[in-house]
């Protein structure tokens, strides 16, 4: 039976292989793969959050002005004499 | 050209509507998801507001992804530059705006998505273009 290191080794053999060029695009579209799954997991982990709070379903107005509050309270700690 | 060929920034609703999945703005998640094939500048303001709006973990999270892309994602720390702040604060913006888009002058960048149609929209002569994440992301796709 193959193990998954066996395999692993197998596909590094094969991609040793290739051409550079195409070496580094895998390598690109797998940080890619990696960011955007990683991006998905953080959007679900907020999504909870947000509906334990409750605020899942707030409105775009009411996150503008969340926004904004946070942007002059943020700029007023930091430039405000 | 489009927008991929130069710096630009997302200002704070794009990550936040971006992250939330908000279903009422898909292009904001869009564009996040096809963050690495931009260059995006983060300004301390933003960087500070997403701090604010986030939990501890979670922009612990955002910001170690972004690290996967080091030469997309310009992240800058500093504060930016008072007189220009007072600038535009004398043009008439609030002291947020005007932090942000001192720090957009500052760096030279050219464009800041956002979702806010009314950033700084009665400014004459801004020194950068704002455009809505569905405008940025059909620049992004356009084939030249």
């Amino acid at each position: 039976m193959t193990t998954l290191d066996s395999r692993v080794d197998e596909v590094a053999q094969e991609i040793a292989n290739w051409e550079a060029a195409q070496q580094q695009n895998l390598l690109q579209k797998l940080a890619e793969l990696n960011y955007r799954r990683g991006l998905k997991e953080l959007s679900e982990k907020i999504q909870n959050r947000l509906r334990a709070e409750g605020k899942l379903d707030q409105s775009v107005d009411e996150i503008f002005a969340e926004l904004a509050r946070v942007r002059e309270a943020v700029a007023a700690d930091d430039y405000r004499r | 050209m489009t927008i991929a060929d130069d710096w630009i920034a997302f200002d704070t609703n794009i990550y936040i509507f971006g992250v939330r999945k908000n279903p009422k703005f898909p292009a904001c998640v869009e564009l996040l998801e096809r963050i690495g094939e931009l260059q995006v500048y983060l300004p301390r303001q933003i960087i500070r507001e997403l701090h604010n709006n986030l939990q501890p973990d979670e922009v612990h999270e955002l910001f170690s992804l972004f690290h996967r892309y080091p030469n997309r994602i310009r992240i800058n720390w500093r504060t930016t530059n008072l007189p220009l702040i007072e600038k535009f604060q004398q043009l008439g913006c609030r002291l947020g705006d005007a932090a942000v888009a001192a720090h957009l002058e500052e760096e030279r960048i050219k464009t800041l998505v956002s979702e806010n149609r009314h950033f700084l929209s009665e400014l004459p002569n801004l020194p950068f273009r704002v455009l809505s994440s569905t405008a940025a992301l059909e620049d992004l796709n356009r084939i030249d």
